[in-house]
């Protein structure tokens, strides 16, 4: 308590002798009553509080759950907004490159396909197509049919008979096929990815087998079938072997061309867009370079109706 | 010493809603404080309404009360720092003696004890030498003796270091252990 050498009794017990005053009674009450009055206001004053902590117990209740809520809430739509812009490009891509190829073009094209191969390409959208036709719509059954015909045959025909074909697939198919005809065979492609090593087998059986399943092997075309290229036509049917039904069916435009006394421009003509320009060009001069005049008018006049911006050779022009 | 409770105990238990606590609280505390003040303020109406202020203080405090010290200490404490607050608002020159100006100029300044003790000649000549000390000292001994600190508690009150305290209490307590002197020998 105080420290022994800092008191004097002597001191203190005069001092306690003396100072005696004390407050007054009244002042004691009134200190006494101010004191039992903020004892008693105090349950008023805690039901104020707890009033009050209820009010904030709301949002300290709630402000945990809504902040998860908002969360989860903002990161399932930016999960949706980030999905739904991968998904549109991917939708809107293929758009311009599109080509009326066939689905069987999404799964042939082979990324390894021999360079030389690429080179024969006819036209710059075909090279455009490899990749992009990947989700291209299916084509319509005609370019179906046609791009797969020469693939299954019912038995191997000979060497001359094939060419006639390969002729007759070029002509025949829509400019719009053209590209698929110019592809090496089945047989020839190396199976790069898994979709056209799970296509080859199928083409190499419908070549090696007899009467090859054309009703199997026509819905899902060869894939290295698909992207064929007009430049080459033998070289893209030498190895498939046509089914019956598509053997009868190219034969029928082959009795026809004897008929009309092997007119090959005849045939061309039935099926002009069957021929790039180039080729088309080509077989002129070949008509004329035979003698034959009239027929290299004819496809000529035939030539300028249908490409009628096209600038003509000048040996062809006059 | 007071038996019962404690006095941090009593204040606790207002603290918490007993009433009766502050009672007896108040009941241990209310002549010590008074007489303080009564002594420091010189004047009886501003010491009642010091000391009214310094207990309302109190009822105001018991809810965030906690025993950091003692619980007159801290009674004290408020005591002081309310008395000095009437100091600067209304006597500034009451506070003259509470700088560290060298405690004998300051009792210089003041009357001297024999010379207050020689117009009153009854039992309150104590008294009359405890006013005619130094404000300081005048603390440091009425905290010593109504408010039973020790050195330490007083330098805490006071805000002063102990050496500055037990100076103060050493020179009030000189001065009047002479004038109890004189007036044994008269």
């Amino acid at each position: 308590m105080n420290d022994p050498q800092s008191r004097d009794p002597r001191l203190d017990e005069a001092y306690r002798q003396a100072a005696r005053d004390e407050p007054p009674a009244e002042l004691d009450e009134r200190i006494r009553a101010a004191a039992r009055r903020a004892v008693a206001a105090r349950p008023q004053s805690l039901a104020a509080r707890a009033a009050a902590d209820r009010h904030l117990s709301w949002s300290t209740r709630w402000r945990v759950p809504l902040s998860i809520a908002a969360t989860v809430l903002i990161a399932a739509t930016l999960t949706l907004m980030v999905q739904e812009e991968e998904r549109r490009p991917r939708e809107e891509a293929p758009a311009p490159a599109r080509t009326p190829a066939t689905p069987a073009d999404q799964i042939a094209a082979p990324p390894a396909e021999p360079e030389a191969a690429r080179r024969d390409a006819p036209s710059p959208s075909e090279a455009t197509s490899t990749t992009s036709v990947r989700q291209a719509p299916p084509a319509h059954p005609a370019e179906q049919r046609a791009l797969t015909r020469p693939y299954a045959p019912a038995s191997p025909p000979s060497l001359e008979k094939r060419r006639e074909q390969a002729v007759e697939v070029g002509r025949d198919a829509s400019p719009t096929a053209v590209p698929s005809v110019v592809h090496p065979p089945a047989a020839a492609a190396p199976p790069a990815d898994g979709a056209a090593s799970l296509a080859a087998p199928a083409a190499s059986e419908a070549a090696q087998a007899t009467p090859a399943p054309a009703a199997k092997v026509a819905p899902t075309p060869s894939p290295t079938t698909v992207e064929a290229k007009p430049a080459a036509p033998a070289r893209a049917i030498t190895p498939a072997a046509p089914t019956p039904d598509a053997a009868n069916r190219l034969s029928q435009p082959l009795s026809r061309d004897r008929e009309l006394g092997d007119r090959p421009a005849r045939a061309m003509r039935e099926s002009p867009l069957a021929r790039s320009p180039e080729e088309w060009i080509a077989e002129i001069r070949r008509l004329k370079a035979q003698g034959r005049e009239a027929d290299a008018a004819a496809e000529l006049a035939e030539f300028r109706r249908r490409y009628p911006d096209y600038a003509l050779p000048t040996d062809l022009a006059r | 010493m007071t038996s019962g409770p404690s006095d941090e105990e009593l204040m606790l238990a207002y603290g918490a809603g007993d009433a009766a606590a502050f009672d007896a609280l108040y009941a241990r505390h209310r002549g010590a404080v008074f007489r303080y003040l009564r002594r420091q303020a010189g004047n009886a109406a501003i010491a009642e309404e010091i000391f009214q202020d310094v207990w309302l203080r109190l009822i105001d405090a018991r809810a965030s009360y906690a025993p950091r010290a003692k619980f007159t200490t801290w009674l004290f404490t408020i005591a002081h720092n309310r008395l000095m607050d009437h100091f600067r608002a209304n006597a500034r020159s009451a506070l003259v003696s509470y700088d560290d100006n060298p405690i004998d100029d300051v009792a210089a300044d003041t009357p001297r004890p024999d010379e207050s003790l020689a117009r009153k000649q009854d039992a309150g000549r104590l008294l009359a030498a405890i006013e005619a000390l130094p404000a300081a000292q005048r603390e440091a001994f009425l905290l010593q003796q109504e408010g039973e600190l020790s050195l330490e508690e007083i330098a805490a009150v006071t805000g002063v270091n102990r050496e500055t305290a037990k100076s103060r209490l050493r020179y009030a307590m000189g001065k009047l252990r002479a004038e109890l002197r004189e007036a044994e020998r008269t």
